[in-house]
């Protein structure tokens, strides 16, 4: 019962109503190479879902597909609950944000802004009104004869999202969008983007390669490797609760300790590890432990006691992580907050973790 | 001031192609002009020549017929390789350049040897001739020696420069500009009309200038497969000076040429900017200007109207259907573009006496008498030796200039650029008249100096900007790599930029060798009755005599032109 609240939260579940966006079953194969095996996923009326994987594990192809711009080999697409596999992209009322944007270089950023609105034939007072107020929405005011290459990265970014929400599309696609802005813009733009999201209430299905994004905007995230689905879920459930170690590994920092199972806990090169409550695993088999460096303890007061020295610290301005070496040669990173202050190097230290904050994972 | 400072700025590097240009290009032409207005016989001021340009019917009717056939066949050049070089632009990158390749062998495969084949094709007993007598369509004979013979050889002739010059363009026109428009509510055709033509605009102005001012100044198809009504300028330029000494009213009709070509150039640089020819941005337009804003307007109209068009046949038939229709008329244009180059290999070894198609018999005795004739050999021979000096004069001249532009930081970098490719927009006639005006005083005509130095003016604008392209697309933190790594400036040349230029530099070299080789206009002047090149013999021999030898003779030039083609496409760099 436990699980599967935290899986799939109340508020976001899929609910009983029809999804927004249903993929079922869709895949796509280029000759022998499968750029996306089969897979299924609902998206529910309102939801920021990211589809976060490493580059070249089907994001892009996934994305393309549900905005009809690569017919997939198999399956079926519903939006709405109709089925939308074979309809042209200009039929699909998709709003699509492309990574670079992919502004009209020879249109000013209010032709760029009214141009899906020509396409729908908005009589002219109605559209110069509501390119004039989606562009102060996204703070361009003032700027709409520019041409887009005399923008700044930022600006021209402005402008895709001005262009994508002016028509008020129920389903949205962002490709990338933030991925050629630096840091500090980056955050800004993610606000940005919640506001537009909580503002307007359109279904956001937004693609990136960073974790920190994904786990800062998404209502859930869906994880992709190697062209299928690897963990569907909220973003405290991937973090806390990874499904897999190349889930454990993608997001955050991980320690993993690796070893064979047996009665009592997991044998690792560093001794007998106590297994999380509620585990049964089968005896003789290979599994690892991970345990996230905010949950590593020094001198616990129970649980396990792994002894080890500070081999290498790394200041992180809010807090120290420190790089701790077993005997056995395995490393763990902990985190301190900087209040706690560091440890010298060569320092001897115990560790331990609460038995409950470990995940047992197949290797 | 820093030392770097007083340095010198690299563009001086282009300083000799400069000087190399102000005396062989625009001094001379300057004088031509000047001798326009001379008075035959006092040498003082005048404007008889051009009094007598507009006064004499004959005349005026061969000066309105190089501008409007100059008009037509830029209006079917466009026309018809517009959607040719759209279907290449989105064909995938492996396959375009395989057919790309098949687009620019004609274009270097010369005028000259396109219109004889079309000659023999076209001609009484030729194969196209007979496929029409045959379907019922054309008497044998009535094909040759009208308006739309030469207006077809002429479109055929420049087809590939308005597709190189529009693919270039429409090569960079970034796809998801379309993909987007999709999204954003346009139909195909809507986002064809509203994002890619417009896109591609500066692409089209451009091979219609170049073609424009290449057609201003052609005599070669007029001449061979046009009736007297079909004279053009270029053949009253040649007869003047050739048959009367009339230097002053030929110098008249070439300052019209130029006038015109300058004319054209100007409305283009108004319209879209002279850098776009080189693929440069452009002009960026106001974005009230009247100009754009009707622009988009008439595009608009045109979006949704060929929209509604489409989806109503789409919704008549049950789905678009047509989408056969560009690749079959891709591979059919290319087809017409290919077959006179093609026919002309059987044509060499036909065993009979006269040219026809198909040929009776197999034989190599045109070959052998090609072989055996020393009027021949000699002229081939000469024709590579120029064409080898003309190479390396060019690569030397282009090289330099070609770091120079691409390493300044000077505000002269467009001037010096808009030089170096003057040569393609001053008509090939033009600069043939003048050279033979001033070598008549430096003593230079009848030389293979004077014929070189010719061709070298003739070839710098493709050398120069396949070099500048290369040299732009080096990455120069490489040559400050390997000066923190110990190497000085010669040993960073010789082992980090030559060997990733290299590629750019033999295509340029071979490209000029490719364009020497095929010069007619220049060795036509300047070579006299003395020193033939192998097009002038060719050339010569058209205008007297069509034989099976000039076959021969022109199997010769395409095979040697298509294996160095091929070469410099291999080595040239991708892009």
């Amino acid at each position: 019962m436990d699980a599967q609240v935290a899986d799939m939260p109340a508020s976001l579940a899929a609910p009983s109503r029809v999804p927004k966006l249903s993929v079922q079953r869709i895949g796509k194969r280029y000759g022998k190479l499968d750029a996306l095996l089969p897979m299924d996923l609902d998206v529910a009326p309102g939801e920021f879902v990211t589809i976060l994987g490493p580059s070249g594990s089907g994001k892009t192809t996934l994305l393309q597909i549900i905005a009809g711009l690569t017919e997939p080999t198999c399956g079926r697409l519903l939006i709405d609950g109709r089925n939308e596999t074979d309809t042209p992209p200009h039929r699909r009322g998709i709003g699509v944000v492309f990574q670079n944007y992919a502004l009209f270089p020879h249109l000013t950023v209010a032709e760029n802004v009214a141009f899906p609105l020509q396409m729908r034939r908005m009589p002219a007072a109605e559209l110069n009104r509501k390119v004039a107020a989606t562009l102060e929405m996204v703070g361009l005011g003032g700027l709409q004869h520019r041409f887009p290459r005399e923008l700044s990265g930022g600006q021209q970014q402005r402008v895709a999202l001005a262009r994508c929400f002016v028509y008020q599309p129920a389903l949205i696609i962002m490709d990338e969008p933030l991925g050629a802005l630096d840091r500090k813009l980056r955050e800004t733009m993610q606000l940005e983007i919640r506001r537009l999201h909580r503002d307007t209430g359109a279904t956001i299905l937004f693609v990136t390669h960073d974790q920190d994004e994904a786990l800062a905007l998404s209502d859930r995230i869906c994880l992709l490797n190697q062209a299928r689905i690897e963990q569907l879920g909220t973003p405290q459930d991937i973090y806390e609760r990874p499904a897999s170690l190349f889930v454990a590994d993608f997001i955050g920092l991980s320690n993993v300790l690796r070893g064979t199972l047996e009665a009592g806990g997991l044998r690792t090169a560093d001794g007998l590890l106590p297994l999380p409550p509620g585990a049964t695993p089968a005896s003789g088999s290979l599994a690892a432990l991970v345990i996230r460096p905010e949950h590593v303890e020094l001198d616990p007061a129970e649980g396990p006691a792994l002894a080890g020295r500070v081999t290498e610290t790394v200041y992180a301005g809010s807090e120290h992580r420190l790089v701790v070496t077993l005997g056995s040669g395995a490393s763990l990173i902990l985190r301190r907050t900087a209040s706690q202050g560091s440890l010298p190097l060569g320092a001897p230290v115990l560790l331990g973790w609460p038995a409950e904050r470990a995940q047992l994972l197949r290797p | 001031m820093t030392l770097a400072g007083r340095r010198l700025d690299p563009l001086w590097l282009a300083a000799p192609g400069l000087v190399f240009l102000l005396g062989f290009l625009l001094a001379p032409v300057l004088q031509l002009l000047s001798v326009s207005l001379e008075d035959a016989d006092t040498g003082g001021f005048s404007l008889a020549a051009y009094q007598r340009a507009f006064g004499v019917p004959v005349y005026v009717r061969v000066i309105t017929n190089t501008f409007v056939m100059a008009l037509q066949t830029m209006a079917c050049c466009l026309v018809l390789g517009y959607p040719l070089a759209y279907w290449l632009a989105r064909l995938p990158k492996r396959r375009q350049r395989l057919v790309s390749l098949l687009v620019l062998l004609p274009f270097w495969t010369s005028a000259l040897v396109k219109n004889f084949a079309w000659l023999v094709l076209l001609g009484r007993n030729g194969a196209v001739s007979g496929v029409l007598d045959w379907l019922g369509i054309a008497e044998p004979g009535s094909l040759l020696f009208n308006r739309g013979a030469v207006i077809f050889a002429m479109t055929h002739s420049m087809l590939p420069l308005a597709v190189v010059a529009m693919l270039s363009v429409m090569g960079q026109i970034d796809n998801r500009l379309v993909l987007a428009a999709g999204t954003l509510g346009a139909t195909r055709v809507e986002a064809f009309w509203r994002v890619f033509f417009q896109l591609s605009m500066p692409g089209v102005a451009s091979a219609g200038l170049l073609v424009f001012i290449g057609a201003l100044g052609y005599f070669i198809t007029p001449a061979l497969l046009g009736s007297p009504r079909e004279t053009m300028m270029g053949q009253v330029i040649i007869l003047q000076i050739q048959t009367m000494d009339n230097w002053i009213f030929a110098s008249a009709l070439a300052a019209m040429l130029i006038g015109a070509a300058l004319l054209s150039c100007l409305l283009f640089d108004r319209l879209f900017g002279l850098s776009a020819i080189a693929g440069g941005s452009g002009v960026q337009r106001s974005p009230r200007s009247p100009v754009r804003r009707f622009g988009l307007w008439l595009l608009a109209r045109l979006g949704s109207g060929f929209s509604r068009l489409a989806e109503g046949l789409a919704r008549l038939l049950g789905g678009h259907r047509f989408g056969w229709l560009l690749p079959a008329y891709g591979i059919a244009v290319i087809a017409v573009l290919v077959l006179p180059i093609l026919a002309l290999f059987p044509m060499a070894f036909t065993s009979s006496e006269f040219l026809s198609f198909p040929p009776p018999g197999f034989s190599l005795r045109w070959f052998a008498e090609y072989f055996a004739s020393p009027v021949w050999v000699a002229a081939t021979l000469r024709s590579f030796g120029i064409g080898a000096a003309t190479a390396v004069v060019t690569l030397c001249i282009a090289t330099l200039a070609g770091f120079g532009l691409a390493r300044s930081g000077s505000r002269l970098t467009g001037a010096v650029f808009l030089l170096f490719l003057l040569p393609m927009i001053v008509p090939s006639i033009v600069v043939a008249v003048a050279l033979f005006y001033l070598f008549a005083q430096l003593g230079l005509v009848a030389t293979d100096l004077g014929i070189m130095i010719g061709h070298t003016v003739h070839a710098i604008p493709i050398a120069f900007v396949i070099l500048l392209a290369t040299l732009k697309g080096y990455d120069w933190r490489l040559d400050q790599a390997a000066a923190t790594l110990g190497a000085n400036r010669l040993r960073s040349f010789l082992r980090v930029a030559m060997p990733l230029t290299k590629g750019g530099l033999v295509a340029a070299g071979i490209f000029a060798f490719l364009s020497s080789f095929e010069e007619l206009t220049v060795a036509l002047f300047i070579g006299g009755g003395l020193r033939s090149t192998l097009p002038k013999q060719l050339w010569d021999d058209v205008v007297l005599q069509v034989s099976p030898t000039l076959v021969a003779a022109s199997v010769v030039v395409v095979v040697v032109v298509t294996a160095l083609f091929l070469l410099a496409e291999a080595l040239r760099p991708k892009d």
